[in-house]
């Protein structure tokens, strides 16, 4: 028996041969894919996981940045109710003075410029009138001016600089307190007023010092004053309280109002390190890559004619990232990100026979008359070769969830970063060869060739980042993605995996997170 | 029911790789949980029992590559191979024929089943085994030396 012979006797006799199989074999089996489900169960449930780190993430930034907001609310709201309070302070220290006055240094109705708020008292005929409002306004200054008063206090429209005397002025000139938009109330009061106001200036003085404690005033200054404070001011204020609010009067000087001035509080102190980075980014990016491709395969001959139909054209990968900083130079980030790799597929078949049918027809006439038409058919076979080329897509859409280490100043930052990419789902089109060397397709439905989850890679890259805006920057990250697992199933003849080289260019959002750190 | 259509079929695939039925078992449990684990990813463009046998036989490739099977040819003095009668063949079953393949040394066992029953070329069985293609041509050449003689001394055990 010849040995071609002796093979077929072997392979005919084998080949549909069945032993017995133990009976137990089917639990066994049952039994091992239970042990791979349960030790498989986080990475075949991480793609749940990841959505839902991402959820939860997203959840704490809306969470905080909701908070942040309502926190400066809240705090210009407490300046504004510090504020009033301090002129409600004031006024009443201001009201007071009347009373200590009367005990005193006892002003007579008919002559005494009367600084009570609001309603007058006995002797009203001789006081000031001023109106019940809280702010000046011009028609306020003309109803002061209207009023009769015992003062003759008139308008000076001509006049509106601040006159920002100091304390130890003479009363009268520290006393000349111009409001823009209003009269110059005081430069035109009578000597019989002034000289009784000037009397009386260093005790106010005093008690107004001793009222209004100077951490105050700056605050203070933001508020509207009533008109009542700014009749007093003319006779009582103190300089110091009367500069603050002379320069918000000319700072609002266009709006005849201070309420629009408002100072914020700072609440948001740098570390003895500089600017520290708040809380939460958000990174949007883009890199063009180049990707490395790593086959392995029991057939190194179909390999190596495989991958010489096989060339890179392009790659990119394109992502958002949030970030969260847990420490002076830590930051926590996962996003969402894109990636394709762009293969040129060409194949050349020789040998291609083409075969063309050719008829002719002809018509010809003949002496008798008659017309006779002839077709003849013909084929006419080609044999050339067949070039087939197909552009090859690989797209895989992952989540990253990386570690990084920054450091830097306010303009220029370093960051290092490592971490895993988890792939959430891949799709692979174009064509290949088969191992008996033919072009196959395969498409974005899934073949047997390639899985539809690549798994994990490993991500390591450093970014350099430039502040471009107080919440800003852009930055540059040369990157590595190594793939541990092959994007090629079980049953494919090869084995293939790619690792990806990229360049992140993208911007930087800084949330405004105001929490102060130490 | 999958296992039990294919179960048999493929037990004998391994018992061809494997020297005994434990280590049979062993690869045959492997290679059905890699089939019900991807059976999803069959696409119905080949025989299903092909596809099968394919996981089937990778599988027993890997238990070989972890054995470390060294490819040493074993003495044999005798220049030719057997004379045996075709009715010898004849006589003999596939059980009997599975266990002359058993007996056999590894390295032929395994040159001889890629080559002969699975139909690979030496070329590529040398790429698989990480071998040159004549180591394979001659374990091939004593696998089967050494089997006509295994027959001969069964067939003169009959008589």
């Amino acid at each position: 028996m010849s040995d071609q012979k002796f093979d077929e006797f072997f392979k005919g006799r084998l080949q549909s041969h069945s032993s017995a199989v133990s009976s137990d074999m089917w639990q066994r089996i049952q039994d091992a894919r239970e042990k791979d489900r349960r030790r498989g169960f986080w990475w075949l449930n991480y793609k749940s996981a990841g959505l839902a780190l991402i959820a939860l993430m997203l959840t704490i930034a809306v969470y905080y940045s909701t908070v942040n907001s309502q926190n400066d609310r809240q705090a210009k709201a407490e300046t504004q109710e510090v504020s009033t309070q301090e002129t409600s302070r004031r006024q009443n220290s201001i009201t007071a003075k009347p009373s200590l006055a009367d005990s005193n240094n006892p002003i007579t109705s008919d002559e005494a410029v009367d600084i009570t708020t609001g309603k007058s008292e006995a002797g009203a005929p001789s006081t000031i009138l001023q109106p019940d409002v809280s702010t000046i306004h011009p028609s306020n200054a003309s109803a002061l001016e209207k009023e009769p008063t015992a003062g003759s206090i008139t308008k000076n429209n001509d006049e509106e600089n601040i006159d920002l005397s100091s304390g130890s002025k003479a009363a009268g000139s520290n006393q000349k307190l111009n409001v823009p938009g209003t009269a110059n109330v005081f430069s035109n009061q009578t000597f019989a007023t002034r000289e009784k106001v000037r009397r009386n200036q260093s005790f106010y003085n005093k008690k107004v010092d001793d009222l209004l404690p100077a951490s105050s005033d700056f605050m203070a200054s933001s508020l509207p004053l009533t008109a009542e404070e700014n009749a007093s001011a003319k006779t009582n204020i103190h300089p110091f309280i009367g500069a603050f609010e002379a320069q918000s009067f000319k700072l609002n000087s266009s709006k005849h109002s201070l309420e629009n001035l408002s100072i914020k509080p700072i609440n948001d102190c740098p570390s003895a390190f500089g600017e520290r980075p708040n809380d939460w980014f958000a990174e949007v990016y883009f890199s063009p890559d180049y990707a490395l491709k790593q086959s392995k395969g029991i057939n190194n001959e179909y390999l190596r004619r495989k991958d010489s139909t096989e060339n890179f054209r392009s790659a990119f990968t394109a992502g958002f990232r949030l970030s969260k900083g847990i420490g002076e130079h830590l930051l926590l980030k996962t996003g969402v990100q894109f990636s394709q790799i762009n293969e040129k597929f060409t194949y050349q078949s020789e040998n291609e026979r083409r075969t063309t049918t050719v008829i002719t027809i002809r018509t010809i006439i003949r002496g008798v008359g008659d017309t006779l038409r002839i077709s003849d058919t013909s084929t006419v076979q080609q044999i050339g070769y067949r070039v087939k080329t197909t552009y090859n897509r690989y797209r895989s859409f992952d989540i990253p969830v990386l570690v990084g280490f920054e450091w830097g100043n306010d303009n220029f930052r370093t960051n290092l970063n490592t971490g895993l990419i988890f792939n959430l789902q891949s799709w692979q089109q174009g064509d290949m060869l088969d191992t008996s060397y033919s072009p196959v397709s395969f498409d974005k439905g899934g073949t047997q060739v390639f899985k539809k989850n690549l798994g994990l890679g490993v991500y390591a890259s450093i970014a350099f980042l430039k502040r471009v805006g107080t919440t800003t920057e852009i930055f540059a990250e040369p990157y590595f993605r190594y793939n541990i697992s092959n994007m090629t199933n079980a049953a494919s003849p090869f084995n293939q995996r790619f690792h990806v080289a990229g360049l992140n260019l993208g911007v930087r959002y800084k949330f405004s997170g105001n929490r102060q750190h130490y | 029911m999958l296992f039990e259509q294919y179960a048999g079929k493929m037990m004998t695939v391994c018992l061809r790789y494997s020297k005994d039925t434990m280590e049979a078992e062993d690869m045959l449990q492997d290679a059905m949980v890699r089939v019900f684990n991807y059976i999803h990813q069959f696409k119905f463009e080949g025989s299903f029992e092909g596809w099968i046998r394919r996981i089937v036989v990778n599988t027993a490739l890997k238990y070989v590559q972890k054995k470390k099977v060294s490819f040493n040819d074993i003495d044999d003095h005798s220049e030719q191979a057997p004379r045996i009668d075709a009715y010898a063949y004849s006589n003999l079953g596939e059980a009997d024929i599975l266990k002359l393949v058993q007996q056999l040394p590894e390295g032929y066992r395994i040159v001889f089943n890629l080559n002969v029953i699975e139909g690979y070329s030496h070329d590529e069985i040398a790429e698989i085994l990480k071998i040159q293609p004549g180591t394979s041509r001659s374990q091939l050449v004593k696998a089967r030396k050494m089997l006509q003689n295994q027959i001969l001394n069964l067939q003169k055990i009959a008589v």
